[in-house]
Formats: structure tokens, sequence, C-alpha cells
């Protein structure tokens, strides 16, 4: 069992001898249910080996059970999970040759640091005097070395944290899942923790899959983004896609702030969507939408730009809206508009752009065509 | 019927038929009563304190004061004491009894971490099954479940009669009157002690550590080994410490069940009461079996934690 996952030959890399690769995980239309509910509803995905994945969502949206539905802690109802390439149905939790990080960490209290990390080396009967190397190694990757004697309650939560993920990979899994792995954790530790675990996992070239409902963190660790909810993928790319060119509503939403129209197409040109919404007319990429399709189109705050009603703008789109505050946030001014039905518009002006806009005026807001993305309702 | 009065001390109550010999109560149950009573709490005759109070007082009239009675007509001579160690059935029912009861809380440890375990990780209708055994058992007078085992253990016994009947054996086995029936019946009855001290230690195990053991490459049984047995070991040791406390002060079942060679230390008392009419001297061998016992909580109160899942310390460690 271990020989076969636990204990692969490490690929000598001059960076890490902990680096063993990273594992393909395909899913091909998981379900789980439980009873009458659905808490995954026919998932399909392709992760590559090497990948930095994020299951994002709110909670209720399934990435827990689908994370453990690959650790194996749960079986899918239906459907199917590979992990490269052979198929996990009734292979037993360890025997999957995973490493993962748990949510509260789940060290052992009643084993030092070094107990915890020597763990999964001890069950892969990994010989005695190898273990020292490799603890020693895998401590040193989290920059925790001479903590070795310390119980998990001497240490503070960023360090045992730190003592799960050296536990986690130093059996070298090929693939590394992570349950909220920083939710416990305050501001400043994650950020620092975020860029860390990215920085590891590349050197390590290990799979990852990490599950979280903070839209930031998928932005920063992640290679690819699965945005899930109500137990369905939304939306499955870069973080770069997510945000820029969030494929419907619930992921607009979900990822950043946005700005969302809704209307109906009209003057449908190639790639081109021109879409009447209360107040004006808005133009943006689309495909695959009719003359006369309901639609939403939705544009990210920092590509807003505001003129005062009546002077010229460049754009094709102009929508009117009136100021309703604006707030000094550093880098940008973040003005809060009303747009012609009421529906609350940000827009996010550089500081260093002239500006004289205050609440109660009417202005227009416009943006670069490539800048918003037109996506026809299903529901309509 | 006394609303304050703790788990350990209520079955006192209830158990009437071990009375003298089942010195546990003397032993833990005016500790509780002094600590309640040394409690911070000025209003000691209102509400809680009062209930706590009139615990105390019956504690007091109840148990300390036969306890120190029987003491003090033990010390008044000490001669009692060179005449109860002289008797050679005393004697070896001190050993008799140590040795028994040590087995009987390993059987009890080894019966009882299983169905703790499936108590506090089964699903919900099993745990009910499993709950709804163990307290109507829990709740079963001691003289109804040992004349039970009787009724199974007898050369004409279920257990013979279906074993002669379907050719196991030829002729009945010799059960009834052995150290055997002995620790059955005694395991049965104080088991459920082990498996709720157990049981609560294992409820404050996070599951995650389970999983946490698993996906590092742990089969079930090495999870069991190396995660579930460490980390409930207080609560074993503590309901071991209990469990043998409480076999020390046996004397109905070992009477009923058990052989007539290996005496039990209640029995030898008994008989030195009753067949032999030195008062004086039962009551020296009641003082030493006494000191045993404290000594047993002493000893686990100071190393095991026992105090922890009593309930007597403040909050735990952890």
């Amino acid at each position: 069992m271990s020989t076969q996952s636990l204990t692969r030959p490490a690929e000598d890399s001059p960076a890490t001898s902990l680096a063993a690769g990273g594992s393909s995980v395909e899913l091909f239309d998981v379900v789980k249910r439980y009873g009458e509910a659905t808490a995954v509803d026919g998932i399909s995905l392709t992760i590559e080996p090497g990948w930095f994945v994020t299951l994002l969502g709110a909670s209720g949206s399934g990435k827990t059970t689908l994370l453990r539905m690959i650790a194996g802690f749960i079986d899918p109802t239906e459907g199917q999970i590979r992990i490269d390439g052979v198929s996990m149905h009734g292979v037993a939790v360890h025997r999957r040759g995973i490493g993962m990080v748990f949510q509260n960490y789940a060290l052992f209290p009643h084993l030092n640091v070094y107990r915890n990390v020597e763990y999964p080396l001890a069950r892969a009967k990994v010989p005695a005097k190898e273990r020292r190397s490799r603890i020693d190694e895998a401590l040193g990757s989290v920059r925790l070395t001479g903590f070795e004697k310390r119980m998990p309650s001497q240490l503070s939560g960023g360090q045992q944290q730190r003592v799960a993920l050296a536990r986690a990979i130093v059996a070298r899994p090929r693939l590394l899942l992570m349950d909220e792995p920083l939710g416990a954790l305050d501001r400043n530790l994650r950020e620092s923790l975020q860029i860390e675990i990215r920085q590891l996992s590349q050197r390590l070239g290990v799979t990852v899959i990490n599950v979280t409902h903070d839209q930031e963190e998928a932005l920063t660790m992640s290679d690819k983004i699965a945005l899930l909810s109500d137990g369905k993928l939304v939306q499955f790319g870069t973080p770069e896609e997510l945000y820029l060119r969030p494929s419907n509503e619930i992921a607009a939403d979900f990822i950043g702030e946005s700005n969302i129209f809704r209307g109906q197409a009209r003057a449908v040109g190639t790639g081109e969507v021109a879409v009447e919404v209360p107040g004006g007319r808005v133009v943006g990429l689309g495909a695959g939408v009719d003359d006369g399709d309901a639609c939403l189109a939705v544009v990210r705050p920092g590509d807003v730009q505001l003129a005062g009603a009546g002077s010229q703008l460049d754009g094709v789109s102009s929508v009117t809206a009136t100021v309703t505050d604006v707030i000094f946030a550093g880098e940008s001014r973040r003005v809060l508009l009303r747009g012609a039905d009421g529906q609350q518009l940000i827009a996010r002006v550089p500081v260093g752009a002239p500006f004289d806009l205050s609440p109660g005026e009417e202005v227009a807001m416009t943006w670069p065509t490539a800048a918003c993305r037109c996506v026809r309702t299903s529901a309509a | 019927m006394f609303a304050p009065l703790r788990p350990v001390a209520a079955h006192t109550d209830r158990r009437p038929n071990e009375d003298e010999v089942t010195t546990l109560d003397s032993a833990t149950v005016p500790d509780q009563a002094v600590r309640s009573k040394a409690a911070p709490r000025p209003a000691w005759l209102s509400g809680i304190g009062a209930f706590q109070s009139a615990a105390v007082l019956y504690m007091a009239v109840a148990f300390l004061l036969p306890v120190l009675l029987m003491t003090i007509r033990a010390v008044s001579d000490p001669q009692n004491f060179v005449d109860a160690f002289s008797s050679g059935i005393f004697r070896r029912s001190i050993w008799t009894t140590v040795r028994m009861s040590l087995t009987v809380t390993v059987v009890c440890l080894v019966v009882s971490y299983p169905y703790a375990y499936v108590l506090a990780r089964a699903r919900r209708t099993i745990v009910i099954i499993l709950a709804t055994c163990l307290l109507v058992s829990f709740w079963t007078s001691t003289l109804v479940r040992t004349y039970s085992w009787q009724l199974l253990l007898n050369n004409t016994g279920l257990i013979n009669t279906a074993m002669v009947a379907l050719g196991i054996v030829d002729e009945p086995i010799r059960m009834m009157g052995t150290d055997f029936a002995v620790y059955l019946g005694m395991a049965h009855v104080l088991a459920p002690y082990t498996v709720l001290t157990i049981y609560a230690q294992m409820r404050a195990i996070p599951r995650e550590l389970e999983e946490a053991a698993q996906i590092m490459g742990s089969r079930p049984a090495t999870v069991f080994w190396r995660v579930i047995v460490p980390l409930s070991r207080p609560g074993a040791l503590a309901g071991a410490v209990l469990v043998f406390v409480m076999a020390l002060g046996f004397y109905i079942t070992p009477q009923i069940l058990g052989s007539a060679q290996n005496v039990y230390i209640g029995t030898a008392i008994v008989q030195q009461v009753q067949a032999f009419l030195s008062t004086d001297v039962g009551a020296a061998q009641a003082v030493v079996l006494l000191l045993i016992v404290l000594i047993t909580l002493a000893v686990g109160g100071k190393y095991l934690g026992i105090g922890r899942i009593l309930g007597l310390d403040k909050a735990g460690q952890r």
C-alpha cells in the first residue's frame, strides 16, 4: 500500500528532495446526495499535474464535500474521481497517498512537533535513519527548525498551520489537499502564508487543491479557480479570466466588486453586443447572444470612466447615474453611484486623475468596450 | 432523591444491597461532600447551597459516622489487627480480592474500549440502542444480574444445556463456583463505569484527528491505537481506578458466583462477624480494606487524574 503511493522515489531536484511532482486529478460528473439534498451536482473537472487549483464558493456550495470525496472520506453517489488516471472507487483513504491540511490543522495533541511530522513517514515505513533528514527538511521549508520538541498547544496558530503543512508534505505526496487552511488566522498572517504556501507548492511541483470562501485568497494563490455555487461548477479558469471575464452573474458577483447591468440585447455585431439598460446603453463583448435576448453586462469598477452630464465621452457605452458618495481609498477614489433604476453602481478613479465630482451630481459612466462582458441570462 | 449529588454518590442510594462492604462510597463521597462545602459560596443556606448542606449532613450521618464508629472500634485495641492478620482466610482473601479486582478491571477496559468507541462514533440509531442496553443494565440491581448469571452458568443452565444439545461438549462444563463466573458477573456490573469514562473522553477527540491519521496512511486499526487510545487514556485510567476500587468492595457477586476456596475479602469479613462473632476483629479487617481503597484512590488521584473524571478538580488540562 504505502510503497505504491507514499514513498515514490523523489526526483532528484536541486531545490528540494521533497519534490515528487504532481498528480493529475479528473472528476467526471461527480454527484453527492444526502437523502433529498444534493450537495454536489454533477461536477466535471480536469486538473493537470502541478496546478494550484482553488475550489471557491460560499458555504453550502459543495466545495468541502467535493474535497472530502477526493480525499476519500466520503464516496460520490454518482460519477468518478481519477487520480493519475486511476479510478479512486473503492480505494481506502489510507491508500491514496494524499497530503492534506485540515481546517483546524488536526495536529495530534499528544505528540510533539517532531512526532507529528514523523507520523506519515512512520506509517509509510520509511527507514528510521532517513526520517530525520526528511523531517528536518520539511520543518526547514516551513521555517520551523528548532521547534521539534514543542507540543502543538505551545505553538501559535500560524506555527500550528505550518506544522500541519510540513506534516502534509513530508511524505512527498503528489497531491495536496487544503481545507480552508488559513481560515483561522488573522489577516496579515494569512497574506504572508498565502505567498509562502504558493511558493512552496511551486518548488515541490505538487498538485494542490485548496478550498476557500475567500476570493482574495483564491485570486492570489491559484493557477486555476473552480467557482462553485449550489453544488454546480459555475466557472473554471485562471484568476484573470474569472476576474475579467466572469461567465455569468454568480461569477461576476462573487469575484471582486462589479457593476452588473440588466437589459435586452439590441444591435448584435460580430462579438459585440449593445444592451439597452435603464439610463442608457451598454456596449460590450459577448458571444452567443441573439437580438432581443435578456442580457446582463458586467463592468469592473476600475474600468469605469466618469464625466459630468453633457460632457463628451469617448466610449460608445453611456449610462447616467447620480453620485452618492466619494470614498478616498489610498491609491484610488471609490465613487458610489445610483443608477436610473436605483441600483448601486461603483467606479474607481485613480488618485492622480483630475476629479471634481461631489455627491448629488449627475454623471455619465462609460468604459472601453473590451472591458465589458455581456452574457445571456439563462433564466429569461 | 438528593438533587445535587453527583452520579457516583447517587448510585449508593440505588444499591443498598452492597451495603457495608462497598467502601468506595465511604471513601469518595465524604470527599465530595467536604469539597462542595468548602466551595466559596457564601449563600450556602439558600438555593443550591441549602441542598448541598442537606447532602453534606446526610452523608455525614449515613456514611462518615458509621465508618468513624467502626474505625474507633477497630483501633481501640491494637490486638484486633493482630487477630485480623492471624486469620489465614483473611490474609489469602486480600490477595484473592486484589488479584480478581485487577483481572476484572482489565476485562472491563478491554470490553469497554470498542463499546465506547462505537458509542462515540456510530450513527444515531445504533448509539440509542447501545446506550439503552448500557443504561438498562446499569440501572438493574446487582442482585438480579448476579442471579441471572447463575441461571445462565449452572450445570443445568442455558449455556450448558445448549452446548450439550448441540454436541459441542459431552457433559456440562462446571462454570458456577469458578473465578471465571466471578469475572463475568463483576465485569458485567462494572463495565458501564469504564464505558462511560472512556466515552466521555472519546467524545472530545475531534474527528479531524482520525481523518488526518487516515490520510497519512493509517489503516483503521492504526488510527485506533495511535490516536484514539492515547487520547482517551486519561478516561480509561480514571475508569480503571474507579472500577478497581469498586471491585475491591464487592460482596454479593463473588459470594453467589464464586468458589468456596477463593474467598473474597467481603466474605471473609462477614464470616468473621457472623460466624466467629468477633465484631472487633471484623471491624479491623474492614479498616484494612478501607485503607487499601483509600491508598488506591490517593495514588490514582495523584497520577491518573481520576479527579478530572469525577469533576473534582478545575477544568481539565486541555
